[in-house]
């Protein structure tokens, strides 16, 4: 336990969890929909840009869109079917995107279409990197940011260890722990592909403690041949953020303003992980992912194998809702978005989806003034503070927040809002001030 | 609660944008969330779940950790009345004369600084909210049982006026509010505030032969001053047996200030603040530890009684566990910094024993102690956040 206790990082917090509900659900198939909508906005960067037609037919696994640009990448069919529309749809940030109108073919028999295989044993680092980036990955823990990129180890640096995050700490959510239990041969092989691609020396698999199940899965299984730890840290809210993730396990800290390589390190998500290792070997596209559906209004609750581009009002159809319904998140409870249009569809950063019913939300959300009571200085894990960046945001001193109180470090764990008294929504201000900010900074330089 | 609520929701429409009393909506407001919560829902992105504690919660802990004090403080009341008279009497008898005298003060200042919140509130345009709750109480806690209501009703309208609203209403004081009330209701009128009979018998009932309404404070100041006999030996020889003996120090009953005399109570008060994480334990004990420090650094030099008074002695008379626990850890007032935190704290318990022992016009030290840090506990959280800035730099660059 002694050994425990130095694994974790200051501060944070301590949400309830709700995990029990989904974890022992095995992960299910979930029925294809009629009517696919895939966005072309479904990562950080570039759109993809599209490669097909109105009218055309696809089949499943081929490419309906290239990547536009070295931060892109492509998008795969995951149905086969009939192109009917390419018009703007919804997307979860509110803004519009193109968007591509996929009709299944009912009697098709939906056999996918291979690649051209990335093998392990002959590719360079440079044909795995780009055979992630054709696989279409991202980033699957809900950042999206494309997986490629994120192991492109820059000049004269160097990747000591490679950190597969198995953290999970978000609320409600189970689909990492289900990854970990149902497709450990996966992630060993993803692993290998990442060992390849990054240099590094070691591997460690953070898992939090209340997967114990998962870690010792994964540690009875591990291959003798790969120099791999299973490393259980203790629950703590966001332990799965990369920064936290590396404090914890190597106590190293990222420098502001860094990227965790500058530590030695790389972080990737263990469902990201367990995608490579499964698309590579066969060249396939990515076409679906697990998600968590959960929260007191769904009837069938449990984590289910979705195809991208699922409408999300088809996906509430099928799991039934009990009740009104009043609010659904996609992602947890923390960092997740509350969804204002059904209309909107999976998308490949879709973590979970949370269902609450008029019964189930009643928050009393008057805000009150700022006392200075420090609670969320004493949450907040990068040790920013929060109460002064808010009174700052109010009075819209957005270039000083910046400049003179590191609001650009600050990741959106919303620590801050979950344990403010006085219900100050702080963390919403951040992320306003934030694009405020990078919309400044963008226009000084094209200036 | 049904039929109230159903009452609200009739009159809600006339306080609304464009009703009748649209000026006055949020003395409504106030009134529905004292009552009820509101149902209001946040925006759509970040944390969509919030932990169980609100403002509104923090504030009532704060006052129920106030009650051993307010309670004590009103038998303490009557009992220091009865004995100045040389009465006999039950401890029925002592809290009604502890409940006849406090309930007005309470009443008062709660009405005066209420009036003021709504008047600003409804001129300014800002909701009503619970922080006068904890500050309607502290005053008349902080202040002498024979003090004229209407002095309590102006200290209060001064105090949330000048030190509160004028600084931009709640969360934007520098100075903490109660403080205030009395450090103005002490200098502006010091007759009423200070002397040997506004501690203690009420009306113009007759003291017994012997008697002196002398706080422990004063008792300690008098024996400097005299330098006849250590201070320990004048407390030991009050005029009531056994009124300054270390154990009646610190139980509470001796003449003071309505609710301060009790160290016991405070420190019950600071395990229930403690306990909620209401209150910051730091700033509590670093408050005990500064005037422990600066007493046996006293005892080094020993000029007067009062340097030579045993440092825990300076923990138990005028109020200073009291000031530690409510007052200095007001967190809009305190320093923000968990290293700031304890200079804070540590800084009001040296000063309070300087000012007690080196300034005689001025013996209470907590009050003016407090007053000054909250000044300087900016400046305090400034230079630990450049130290932590300085120290991260150097082991960056190494």
């Amino acid at each position: 336990m002694l050994n425990l206790a130095s694994k974790t990082f200051r501060h944070g917090i301590h949400p309830p969890e709700h995990k029990s509900e989904t974890n022992g659900l095995p992960i299910r198939q979930f029925p294809f929909a009629p009517l696919i909508i895939l966005p072309m906005v479904q990562h950080i960067g570039n759109p993809s840009s599209m490669v097909v037609r109105e009218g055309e037919e696809v089949l499943r696994g081929q490419v309906l869109a290239q990547a536009d640009g070295y931060v892109s990448v492509p998008v795969h069919a995951p149905i086969s079917g009939v192109i009917r529309k390419i018009a703007n749809v919804p997307t979860i940030s509110g803004k519009m995107a193109t968007g591509i109108f996929l009709e299944a073919f009912p009697s098709s028999t939906q056999e996918v279409q291979m690649g051209v295989p990335v093998e392990l044993d002959s590719a360079s680092t440079d044909d795995i990197l780009q055979g992630i980036q054709d696989a279409g990955i991202v980033g699957l823990g809900g950042a999206a940011f494309p997986t490629h990129v994120k192991l492109k180890i820059p000049q004269g640096k160097q990747c000591q260890v490679l950190i597969i995050n198995g953290i999970e700490c978000e609320p409600f959510l189970t689909t990492d722990h289900r990854v970990m239990l149902e497709q450990a041969p996966d992630i060993f092989m993803g692993i290998r592909y990442l060992l390849k691609a990054t240099g590094a020396e070691r591997v460690i698999i953070g898992v939090e403690a209340n997967k114990q199940d998962a870690a010792d899965h994964l540690k009875a299984h591990i291959p003798k041949d790969l120099p791999l730890t299973v490393q259980v840290v203790p629950v703590k809210y966001p332990m799965g953020s990369e920064k936290m993730l590396i404090t914890a396990l190597l106590g190293r800290e990222v420098p502001s303003g860094g990227l965790p390589i500058e530590v030695g390190a790389v972080v990737v998500n263990v469902a990201t992980t367990a995608e490579i290792g499964r698309l590579l070997p066969t060249g396939r596209g990515i076409q679906e992912r697990v998600i968590t559906i959960t929260g007191p209004g769904v009837k069938k609750k449990g984590n289910y194998l979705i195809p991208i581009g699922t409408p999300l009002r088809y996906v509430l159809d099928q799991v039934g809702i009990t009740g009104e319904l009043s609010e659904v998140y996609m992602g947890g409870p923390m960092m997740g978005v509350a969804v204002s249009n059904l209309d909107i569809s999976i998308v490949k950063g879709t973590s979970g989806i949370l269902v609450f019913t008029n019964q189930d939300i009643q928050r009393p959300s008057k805000v009150y003034p700022c006392i200075k009571c420090g609670a969320c200085v004493d949450a907040c894990p990068l040790f920013l503070n929060p109460s002064r960046l808010g009174i700052m945001a109010k009075f819209e001193a957005y270039d000083q927040m910046a400049e003179s109180y590191n609001l650009m470090d600050c990741f959106e764990c919303g620590a801050c809002s979950y344990v403010c008294p006085s219900h100050i929504p702080l963390v919403q201000y951040f992320r306003l001030s934030k694009s405020i900010v990078r919309k400044r900074r963008a226009a000084e330089q094209t200036a | 609660m049904k039929f109230v609520k159903d009452i609200l929701d009739k009159q809600r429409p006339m306080f609304q944008k464009g009703g009748r009393f649209e000026k006055f909506y949020y003395l409504f407001e106030a009134g529905e969330t004292f009552m009820f919560t509101p149902d209001h829902t946040t925006d759509s992105k970040g944390a969509q779940i919030r932990d169980a504690v609100d403002l509104k919660r923090l504030m009532m802990t704060v006052v129920i950790a106030m009650i051993p004090c307010l309670i004590y403080g009103m038998w303490n009341v009557g009992h220091q009345h009865f004995i100045a008279t040389g009465e006999v009497a039950s401890l029925g008898q002592k809290l009604w004369v502890g409940v006849y005298v406090v309930l007005p003060m309470l009443l008062v200042s709660y009405g005066a600084g209420g009036l003021v919140e709504v008047i600003f509130g409804i001129i300014r345009k800002h909701p009503i909210n619970e922080g006068f709750l904890v500050t309607g109480m502290l005053i008349p806690l902080v202040l002498p049982p024979t003090t004229p209501l209407w002095q309590i009703a102006l200290g209060t309208i001064f105090a949330v006026v000048i030190a509160k609203e004028a600084f931009g209403g709640t969360g934007m004081n520098v100075l903490n509010i109660a403080m205030t009330a009395r450090a103005f209701l002490y200098f502006a009128y010091p007759a009423q505030m200070s002397g040997e009979n506004v501690w203690t018998y009420l009306g113009d009932a007759t003291p017994v032969e012997g008697y002196s309404g002398a706080t422990s404070l004063a008792v300690a100041y008098n024996a400097s001053v005299e330098g006849t006999h250590t201070v320990v030996a004048a407390m030991g020889d009050s005029w009531y047996a056994n009124l300054y003996d270390f154990k009646n120090l610190f139980l509470g009953a001796i003449p003071g200030s309505v609710g301060e005399t009790s160290v016991l109570m405070a420190l019950i008060g600071a395990a229930i603040l403690i306990v909620t994480e209401v209150g910051s334990w730091k700033i509590i004990f670093s408050v005990f530890g500064g005037a422990l420090f600066m007493g046996y650094l006293f005892n080094l030099f020993g000029l007067n009684a009062f340097m030579e008074m045993p440092p825990h002695y300076h923990l138990v008379i005028g109020g200073l566990a009291f000031g530690a626990v409510f007052m200095a850890t007001d967190p809009v007032t305190a320093a923000h910094t968990e290293r700031g935190k304890w200079i804070y704290g540590f800084l009001i318990g040296v000063l309070t024993v300087l000012i007690r022992v080196v300034n005689p016009a001025y013996p209470e030290g907590i009050m003016l102690a407090v007053l000054l840090m909250n000044v300087f506990a900016p400046l305090i959280d400034f230079y630990v956040v450049q130290a932590n800035k300085k120290r991260r730099l150097k082991r960056a660059t190494i």
